[in-house]
This record gives structure tokens, sequence and C-alpha cells, in this order.
């Protein structure tokens, strides 16, 4: 395990567990996904947070959706945001994803926003796809129960076509959640229906 | 259906046919009060008695739709077709509409694979106590950034002429409309 990694992943690093961690990528239902809890440093997750509540974000509302964002993450100014950034890039973190998920990633690119979801935010159905983006990927930054909503939902599809909700994911700190887009990767956010702030970084891996 | 006299008074339907016009990229106006009180009551009625469906492909819409043969009768009477006629300056000949009701969690999305053609839309909200807090506007977006958002209100009549380009949706209805529904009676002619 490279020094970098270790400085910021916690438990999911080793050969064995990577190998685990495929198998259960690979055969996640509704399609490959995995949900990854105390993923990050935790003294990093923290600082990550605490720099993220700083970062100027608009709201953005159409049919599909209404919730905060920050631009990319690419411009921040901020440090820890900055090093967080250039670790997801990374080639080696990069590569873990890649023994993780068994696709191949770009290095150096990565599409990353920090979102705020309140009272009455939404994202609803869809399925990611966009040129080039090969994997969705969620960092948790708030606690949820599921009396407040928020969860990320996934559903299943027939015929390439959304049927039912058959995963709920409820936002807990410091979990990193992140699954293969494709035709059938259709998700939503629930709408969040308490006073809860649902705070993410989310964004995407990209493919060659 | 018994229209508000106001709206066949010559002034009022010249002032109806500039304001309808004035907005170039998606003509509409909104008529408040426009059915006689009566009536309004009576569609309230009929809509509570209809035999709603639920209607979900989570991509596109999520709402419940109904289509009591009175809708269209209504719609159909030679007072609303001279009315129509009038305002929009065009020979109609037959309308076909329905109820959809929209309740927490309702919506439709725009998609790129289901396009309306061009064509008159025609919005009539038979809901009392709606807020706009709740989600359901009507929003039309012409693919520029632009957008209309229009919240219907009890006993009105939206019309709104949708250009090429021109597409529309209902906003998600939150859960702040707990049991509320939001009943829309619809209808489109064809360009």
């Amino acid at each position: 395990m490279s020094k970098k990694i270790s400085e910021w992943i916690t438990k999911y690093a080793e050969k064995n567990t990577i190998v685990a961690l495929k198998k259960q990528f690979t055969s996640a239902k509704p399609y490959p996904h995995l949900v990854l809890s105390n993923f990050f440093n935790p003294k990093k997750s923290v600082e990550i947070l605490k720099a993220l509540v700083q970062e100027p974000m608009e709201e953005k509302e159409a049919d599909l959706f209404k919730f905060m964002q920050t631009k990319d993450l690419v411009g921040t100014n901020n440090k820890i945001l900055k090093e967080f950034r250039a670790f997801l890039c990374s080639d080696e973190f990069v590569s873990f994803m890649e023994h993780l998920t068994g696709l191949k990633l770009k290095r150096g690119v990565i599409d990353m926003h920090g979102t705020l979801y309140q009272d009455t935010d939404f994202l609803l159905c869809h399925d990611d796809q966009l040129e080039g983006r090969k994997i969705a990927f969620l960092f948790y930054l708030s606690n949820l129960k599921e009396k407040d909503g928020g969860s990320l939902n996934l559903f299943n599809s027939k015929n390439k076509m959304p049927t039912t909700v058959v995963k709920k994911i409820i936002p807990q700190f410091n979990t990193f959640t992140f699954f293969e887009v494709s035709p059938v990767s259709f998700h939503e956010v629930e709408e969040v229906i308490t006073d809860v702030q649902r705070i993410a970084i989310g964004g995407w891996f990209h493919g060659d | 259906m018994a229209i508000n006299p106001l709206y066949f008074k010559e002034e009022n339907i010249r002032k109806i046919q500039q304001m309808f016009a004035s907005n170039q990229t998606v003509p509409s106006i909104v008529l408040h009060d426009f059915f006689q009180k009566e009536c309004y009551e009576q569609l309230k009625q009929g809509i509570t008695r209809a035999a709603f469906q639920k209607e979900r492909h989570p991509i596109l819409y999520s709402y419940q739709e109904a289509t009591p043969s009175f809708v269209n009768e209504g719609l159909n009477t030679k007072e609303m077709l001279d009315f129509l006629q009038k305002i929009l300056n065009k020979k109609i000949k037959k309308i076909t509409g329905t109820v959809q009701c929209f309740g927490w969690k309702d919506y439709t999305i725009l998609n790129d694979e289901v396009v309306e053609k061009p064509g008159i839309d025609l919005f009539f909200c038979l809901s009392d106590d709606w807020d706009e807090s709740y989600g359901g506007n009507v929003v039309y977006v012409d693919g520029t950034g632009e957008y209309t958002k229009t919240l219907l209100t009890e006993n009105m009549l939206m019309i709104v002429e949708r250009k090429k380009g021109v597409q529309k949706f209902v906003q998600y209805v939150n859960h702040r409309a707990q049991n509320k529904k939001l009943y829309l009676m619809r209808a489109t002619i064809n360009a």
C-alpha cells in the first residue's frame, strides 16, 4: 500500500479486501455499486466538511432537481479540498478504483462538486449517462435517518427502463458510495423532508 | 360549461388577444374566475367522483389521470369553442382533454426523446387550497434557459401557444402538500 493511499484511506486498501470488494461490486444489485463506510481518514473528512461549508453554493432548479451546489471543485482555493481532489485524481487512487471495479479509468480527470440538499430538495430518477462518465461517486458528509428522506435510491430496470426502487442508501458521515454509469444505472435522491442538511461531495470518474 | 360573461365583452377580448401575443417566445394568457361560480363548483364535484388511475414512468412522469365524459363535453360546447376561436383567431373543430391529479411525489420531466409537437395548451385548475410552496407549477422552457412559470390557482384557465422548441413540465410536488391534490384539466389543440 502506498503512503498516499494509507494517508487517506482507512481499511479498504489491503489486497484481500480489494478482491472481496470487487466481487461485491460486480455482483451488487440492481447494478454494480459499493457502499463503503468509514472510508477516508476521519480527521481529513472533518476538515473537508468544514472547508466545504465555506465554499459558495448556488441553487440549482429544473424539472429533474432542486438543490444547492458548488462550482466544480477544480477551481477551489481551499487547501484540504485541493488535496482531496488531487488524491481522487491520483494514479494511486484511480488504480485502486480500477481494481475495485474492473473498469479502465482516466488519471487526472474528475468532475467534482459539493452539494447541499435541504427541506424539499430532490433529484428525480435518471441514469447519469454523459459521454466519458464511467463511475459516479458520492462522499457523504452528513448523518441522515430514514425519516429525513435524502436517501440515494437505486432502481431495478426492465427493457432498459426503470421500474421500482430496490435499494436505499441512507447517507452516513464518511461513507464513500459509487456505481458504474450505464444505460440502466437509474437512481434518484429522495426528497429531504425534515430540516436536516444533507451535505456531500459527488462527481464522476471518466473512462478512456 | 358556463364561462364568466366578462370574457365575452369585445373590449376584454381585444385586451386578451393583445396580452396573449405580447410574449413572443411563449404566447400565453391567464384568465382568473374563468367559469361562473356554480359551474366551477359542479366541475369540482365531478372531478372528485372521477375514476383516477396512477400513471408512472419514473424518468418521465408520475400523476393520476382520469377522463370523465363531462370534460370533453364541456370543452366542446359552442360557447367554449367560440371563445377560444376568438382569442386564438383560429378555427377549432374539436378539443380532447383529460384531468391530471398531482399529489406529493408527482411530477413530469422533460425528455429529448418525447418531444411534443407545437400546439396550444389549455390548463384549467380545479384546486382551491394549493400553495406555491408545494410545487406543481407549470413551467415552459424554450431550450435556451428562458422559462415561464405559472402557479395555477382555483378557477383559472391558462392558454399557452407552444411553438417549436418550447416544452413544458409540471414541477415536483413536495411533502408540504401533505394530502392535498392539484387537479388540472388539460387539453392540447394541435397547430
